[in-house]
């Protein structure tokens, strides 16, 4: 066994080549099997018996650093230092390219060639599995594995090598490998075909669908061999298991029809009230909303709970605009506002900024969007009835 | 062009797709999907934290006058503290402090450094010892009857652990482990799991392991109640525990 006192790793900076997938994550956090590819350098470091890990990363220190958690799982020390270009500061460092057991290969340097290269990186750990006596994973015939709580139909087809995560359902007459990978939490239906390609967790892939040398993550299908990527707007064809993921829950939905409801006369009746409309994007649709020009802000906004009731607004998001204002935002806020469904209230009305066309409010939506992992949910609920009879000094 | 009936049955089912009738029946059968998922498999897992926090909410609550007897004892036999946090690692290895009365001598973790050489646990990655000089006599009846696990109802309570799992290791035992060991703290670290019940302290490592991740692959809501129904009697003989 190679043994060191510390291990020193270089996480390459391919943010630059994402551009496809456009992962929240840096290259090194993509999934590989059931963890990430600095986790399998995490447990390499166990099985070399090294007392520290020190990485170096040009691409998103702070995400690496929550994901290792202090290191704890591996019982490491683990230093992550934020390094502005890679190769100056860690000449000694070993380069996540690749897996800890396979050659390194060149570094990435396209767009196409990252996701070939993940593609790639999957392939080789599943060919790479061996049998454990100690594993959660069960291998239900050579080379194939199955995680605990995943249902396979009997009519489904199985062909090594594959891997199906924990509480995967896998449908009636679905044909599953070789070389697939399905994460935890997926759902396929009846007649699936996953051939060399990824599922990632909690994605439903419906009826009848192929997935040849693809990716497929909530809505989004990565097509590897064609370097290209679409949203699917069908959620029976591609679609997050979640019900609630970017969209109102039913619980919402109602309440919001209860309150177009009942806030109708005082919405209509209000002296001076005009309607002005706006085309806005909402997902992948543009719907048309209506806002008052007069009284607080829940009466100014009443039109758009018909909407919420739609499901074409959640309760708190990022204000609604036009597909201009959004083509006007940077690149990445653009993406990210073009993905996110609008919000009846934001962040950006607690700071007081109503409407898109005023200059701050971009930013406070860029944090919501940064933080839309209910943190700023609950700030905002605990505002909801101070800023629903907020009087906007200004029309929004 | 001739079709495979697989081929029509495809065709037919995308042209039923492309109709606004088609659309809504197929969404209807995605929610039924969904909701099955949440009922079947989700369901479990959210079973599992009703129980642990109605039962360690009952059980805090019912057991409330024994903790005020034990907690008088330990404080009458030495004055120390009546309670002994100690970091655990819990689910995928997070850092947790584990609540329960103590049992040894105040000065317990200094000494330990003089009793290696007996420990008698195979493989050397637990230290357990028969006749530990550490434990108090108020110490060695309440780890008999498992008294000294009850405060951890309050970590169960907290979501830290649950009333099944593999028992949470000390980090110390955590560094020795290997990549394969590790995956026992893929799961919430629990009371008691199928070594507690099976023969408790007198299984080696090794077997530990194993039947902790035998459990993760089986982990469900009624595997918990009967694993929980088992440790009744386990704990009531005092089977392995010393």
């Amino acid at each position: 066994m190679e043994t060191s006192a510390v291990l020193e790793l270089l996480a390459p900076d391919y943010g630059r080549f994402d551009t496809i997938w456009r992962h929240p994550l840096p290259f090194v956090l993509w999934p590989i099997g059931p963890k990430s590819l600095l986790a399998h350098w995490m447990d390499e470091a166990v099985r070399r018996s090294v007392s520290r890990v020190v990485i170096y990363a040009p691409d998103r220190p702070a995400e690496i650093r929550q994901h290792l958690e202090g290191g704890h799982y591996w019982s490491k020390a683990v230093e992550i230092i934020p390094v502005a270009r890679e190769g100056i500061s860690a000449p000694n460092a070993i380069r996540l390219d690749g897996l800890p057991w396979s050659s390194v290969p060149e570094p990435v340097s396209s767009a196409e060639g990252l996701l070939q290269r993940w593609h790639d990186l999957q392939a080789q750990w599943l060919e790479a599995r061996q049998s454990k006596d100690v594993a959660i994973d069960v291998e239900r015939e050579p080379q194939g594995w199955v995680g605990p709580g995943a249902i396979i139909h009997p009519n489904a087809e199985m062909r090594p090598p594959y891997w199906i995560g924990s509480r995967a359902i896998i449908g009636a007459k679905c044909r599953i490998g070789p070389m697939a990978i399905i994460h935890p939490g997926c759902l396929l239906d009846t007649r699936v075909e996953v051939k060399r390609a990824i599922v990632l967790p909690d994605t439903y892939l419906g009826q009848n669908t192929r997935l040849h040398e693809a990716a497929a993550q909530g809505n989004v299908l990565i097509d590897i061999k064609r370097a290209c990527r679409v949203d699917v707007p069908e959620s029976f064809i591609l679609s997050s298991r979640h019900l609630r993921e970017n969209k109102p829950s039913l619980a919402a939905r109602v309440s919001a029809l209860a309150g177009w409801i009942m806030l109708a006369p005082a919405a209509s009746l209000w002296p001076g009230q005009k309607w002005a409309e706006q085309s806005c994007l909402s997902g992948l649709e543009t719907i048309t909303l209506y806002t008052g020009t007069k009284g607080p802000l829940v009466l100014r906004r009443w039109p758009w709970l018909k909407a919420l009731s739609a499901g074409k607004l959640r309760w708190f998001g990022p204000l609604p605009r036009s597909e201009k204002q959004v083509h006007a935002l940077p690149e990445d806020l653009a993406q990210r506002i073009a993905e996110h469904l609008p919000g009846f209230f934001s962040w950006a009305d607690t700071q007081g900024c109503y409407g898109p066309e005023q200059e701050d409010e971009w930013i406070h939506a860029a944090f919501q969007l940064l933080h839309d992992d209910g943190s700023v949910h609950r700030l905002l609920r605990r505002k909801v009835f101070a800023l629903a009879f907020t009087i906007p000094p200004i029309a929004p | 062009m001739n079709l495979s009936p697989e081929d029509e049955e495809i065709a037919a089912y995308w042209g039923h797709a492309s109709t606004v009738r088609g659309r809504f029946t197929i969404r209807l059968r995605l929610a039924f999907k969904r909701f099955a998922w949440d009922f079947v498999v989700g369901g479990s897992a959210f079973l599992k934290r009703v129980l642990d926090i109605i039962a360690a909410a009952a059980a805090l609550l019912m057991l409330s006058p024994i903790f005020l007897v034990v907690a008088l004892l330990i404080k009458k036999e030495d004055g120390g503290k009546i309670f002994f946090g100690q970091p655990r690692v819990g689910y995928r290895g997070r850092l947790f402090r584990m609540w329960k009365f103590r049992s040894m001598v105040p000065n317990a973790d200094a000494l330990k450094a003089q009793l290696l050489a007996a420990n008698e646990m195979q493989g050397g990655v637990i230290f357990k010892m028969k006749n530990d000089p550490r434990v108090t006599r108020i110490g060695r009846f309440i780890r008999k009857y498992s008294i000294d696990e009850l405060p951890q109802f309050w970590n169960i309570l907290r979501g830290e652990m649950s009333l099944v799992g593999p028992r949470p290791p000390v980090p110390k035992e955590v560094a020795e482990y290997d990549v394969e060991s590790r995956q026992r703290l893929m799961a919430k670290p629990g009371l008691t799991c199928f070594w507690q019940v099976g023969g408790r302290s007198n299984i080696d490592f090794e077997g530990q392991v194993r039947l902790d991740l035998a459990y993760i692959r089986s982990e469900s809501f009624w595997l918990d109640i009967f694993l929980l129904l088992k440790t009744v009697p386990a704990v009531l003989l005092g089977q392995g525990a010393y």
